[in-house]
């Protein structure tokens, strides 16, 4: 269970099974109690000081999202020249790899990668890890399939949240998806931050629905996991 | 005379309730946009969540929230054209409230906690509602006045007024929500937030583990100074901005800086968080610009002042002509100069005399001759009519632009037409001339 919410509620936690539900249910009974009296100055008032109160308070204070309230504490911690993490691979059946890409679109929506993977390997066990494996290579087969119809419907969607990774040409040189594979990365960068001083990986776990046993290495014509090829 | 974003906070009141319209229209075309490809077979197939605290929001079948998704959409609809605002705008905002909840259980990323603020924006749209004539609450509301008031109200000067508090309060929660972005960075890592190492880092990471399209940002490493300049700039706009709105002043450098940064992520890390313009798009100045755009041309309106209807048809003209070039005259009161025209039949339809600029221009040499010379206005009747108001405003040239397609043109010639004969019948027409 991710803990920033239980962690926040501390003593109540017994209790966050009841009070998460009844905080969003009354956020919004307030609001219509609010609108409907809305011509009651003193009712509109009230709402809205509480309002503001609430939303500062997950903003400034507990640093927690309390659905509906949320806020954009995005990349506050400065990056360490020192960094570890797990990345994600689809393999194919000859052994190369591609990055499962966090940002693009599975079904016109956007799985979160990176706080998948910190769940992953924080609370998940090594059961549930491989439903969830299996579960997004066969949404990247999916995606794959989308990549490489390349159908015009897709100037017609909501803007996605980056560019693919997965170019259709490059998407094309791979075999069928047959394994996912997840790494430890160790990253160290340069004082500037300009220039990756080391690179190194550990292969954690690798899970396979069916079939012959893929390759444990990669072949050498492999389409490169990324431009700069650092990884592999 | 400026356009930029508003700081609804320092001023109370605007000349036309045309900003909070078009946000109204903004914030439904986008959340509609965004929630009709969500396929949510798909989505609650996941074998995760990421907040088990929250997993109450998934309803047992998917198809609960195919139903809520559609009919967030006819809410969405109504809250764009004004109709029983209070309960569109409460509605939408519950069902887009649950959704949104349901997709956060899978991402946390900005595109959909944003959805959140656009509850919010739902909200005050519903607790600041006061029907105006740019809604249809507006337009159905005036039909309790009577026709002696509505007719009155479109040959007077408008006493100009509109409240802003339906935006004043989102943009607040906006600049709460980037002074906590902001204020988060500095508690947690300091001034070493803005050190050109950080952002070097950030870029870097992205390059090495992505296919990047757009590889600005690895060429942006050769200059530290460029790189730390734009760290700062990103601190000093998210704090900046909700200092500016409580202190009065300018907001549209921190939001320029804002969206300038989201376009520094795209051709740096190629993230791009195009919601934020949307967002902001809510707050620009589009009466000012709108005011620029309206033309100098002057419209002679006659239109059939025994028809409830016809008159609440014109008010939103009426609010729209900051420029005071339309002129609203009854059929009892045609001005001598259109009357015994040839080519007018005043018994049949609403008519629009329009002067070019040119002509005004020598018209008001002459202004004292106008009133019992014949005009060489040009009349546009019914379909055309109505155009020809729209076409007084740029800022609408889209709309006059798909008027005068044929298929537009074809559908609202006739519907013109049957209003016009059965307004009698189906239109709430008095038969007291005012």
């Amino acid at each position: 269970m991710n803990g920033h919410v239980v962690a926040f509620v501390g003593p109540l936690r017994p209790y966050v099974g009841v009070l998460l539900p009844l905080f969003f249910v009354g956020f919004f009974v307030a609001a219509g109690v609010a609108i409907y009296y809305r011509q009651n100055a003193t009712v509109r008032r009230t709402y809205v000081v509480n309002f503001f109160v609430a939303l500062v308070l997950v903003n400034l204070v507990l640093s927690v999202v309390v659905v509906p309230f949320f806020h954009w504490h995005k990349f506050s911690i400065a990056r360490s020249a020192e960094e570890s993490y797990h990345t994600m691979r689809i393999v194919d059946e000859r052994g190369c790899e591609i990055r499962v890409d966090g940002e693009v679109p599975f079904e016109a929506e956007n799985i979160a990668l990176q706080p998948l993977l910190n769940e992953m390997y924080a609370e998940y066990s090594a059961e549930k890890r491989r439903t969830v494996a299996l579960y997004l290579l066969d949404e990247s087969r999916e995606f794959r399939r989308q990549v490489e119809a390349d159908s015009p419907s897709k100037y017609l969607r909501y803007p996605a949240h980056g560019f693919t990774t997965w170019p259709r040409e490059k998407v094309e040189r791979y075999d069928r998806f047959v394994a996912v594979r997840v790494y430890r990365v160790n990253l160290t960068t340069n004082a500037a931050g300009t220039e990756v001083e080391s690179y190194s990986e550990r292969r954690v776990d690798e899970w396979q629905e069916s079939g012959p046993a893929v390759p444990a290495t990669r072949p050498a014509n492999c389409p490169p996991v990324a431009t700069s090829e650092v990884a592999g | 005379m400026r356009f930029g974003v508003v700081n609804y906070f320092g001023s109370a009141e605007r000349e036309t309730p045309l900003n909070l319209a078009l946000a109204r229209v903004l914030v439904a075309a986008v959340v509609v946009w965004r929630v009709v490809w969500i396929d949510w077979f798909e989505v609650t197939e996941a074998p995760y969540v990421l907040f088990e605290e929250y997993r109450f929001f998934l309803p047992p079948d998917p198809l609960v929230l195919v139903a809520e998704q559609w009919l967030l959409v006819a809410a969405l609809l109504a809250v764009a054209v004004g109709y029983r605002l209070r309960l569109s705008t409460f509605l939408a905002a519950v069902l887009l409230g649950h959704q949104t909840a349901v997709l956060f259980l899978f991402k946390t990323h900005g595109p959909v906690t944003v959805l959140f603020f656009f509850v919010y924006m739902l909200l005050f749209m519903g607790l600041y509602h006061d029907p105006d004539a740019l809604t249809v609450d507006g337009f159905r509301h005036a039909a309790t006045d009577s026709i002696d008031t509505v007719v009155d109200r479109l040959k007077s000067p408008l006493d100009r007024g509109y409240s802003v508090d339906a935006l004043t309060m989102p943009l607040l929660a906006i600049g709460v929500v980037y002074f906590g972005s902001g204020v988060d960075k500095l508690l947690q890592s300091g001034l070493a937030w803005a050190a050109p190492s950080n952002l070097s880092r950030i870029i870097l990471f992205r390059t090495v583990h992505y296919d990047l399209p757009i590889t600005l940002g690895v060429r942006l490493l050769d200059y530290p100074l460029l790189i730390a300049a734009m760290s700062a700039a990103t601190l000093a706009a998210e704090v900046g901005l909700l200092v500016l709105v409580l202190t009065r002043r300018s907001i549209t450098l921190p939001v320029v800086l804002l969206l300038g940064m989201k376009l520094g992520t795209l051709v740096t890390v190629n993230i791009i968080f195009v919601d934020a313009f949307f967002v902001f798009g809510a707050f620009l100045a589009w009466d000012r610009l709108h005011e620029r755009l309206a033309s100098d041309r002057s419209v002679d309106v006659v239109f059939d002042d025994r028809c409830h209807f016809c008159a609440r048809s014109l008010l939103p003209f009426k609010v729209l002509d900051v420029n005071d070039t339309v002129t609203f005259y009854s059929q009892s009161d045609v001005p001598e100069r259109y009357r015994g025209r040839e080519d007018v039949d005043f018994g049949a339809a609403m008519y629009a005399f329009v002067e070019s600029e040119a002509a005004a221009s020598d018209s008001e040499a002459t202004a004292s001759d106008s009133e019992a010379t014949a005009s060489n206005a040009t009349p546009y009747a019914g379909y055309a009519a109505f155009r020809e108001l729209v076409r007084q405003f740029g800022l609408f040239r889209p709309v006059v632009w798909l008027m005068d397609r044929h298929p537009v043109e074809w559908v609202g010639v006739r519907v013109y037409e049957y209003v016009a004969a059965n307004r009698s019948r189906h239109f709430t027409c008095s038969v007291e001339p005012g």
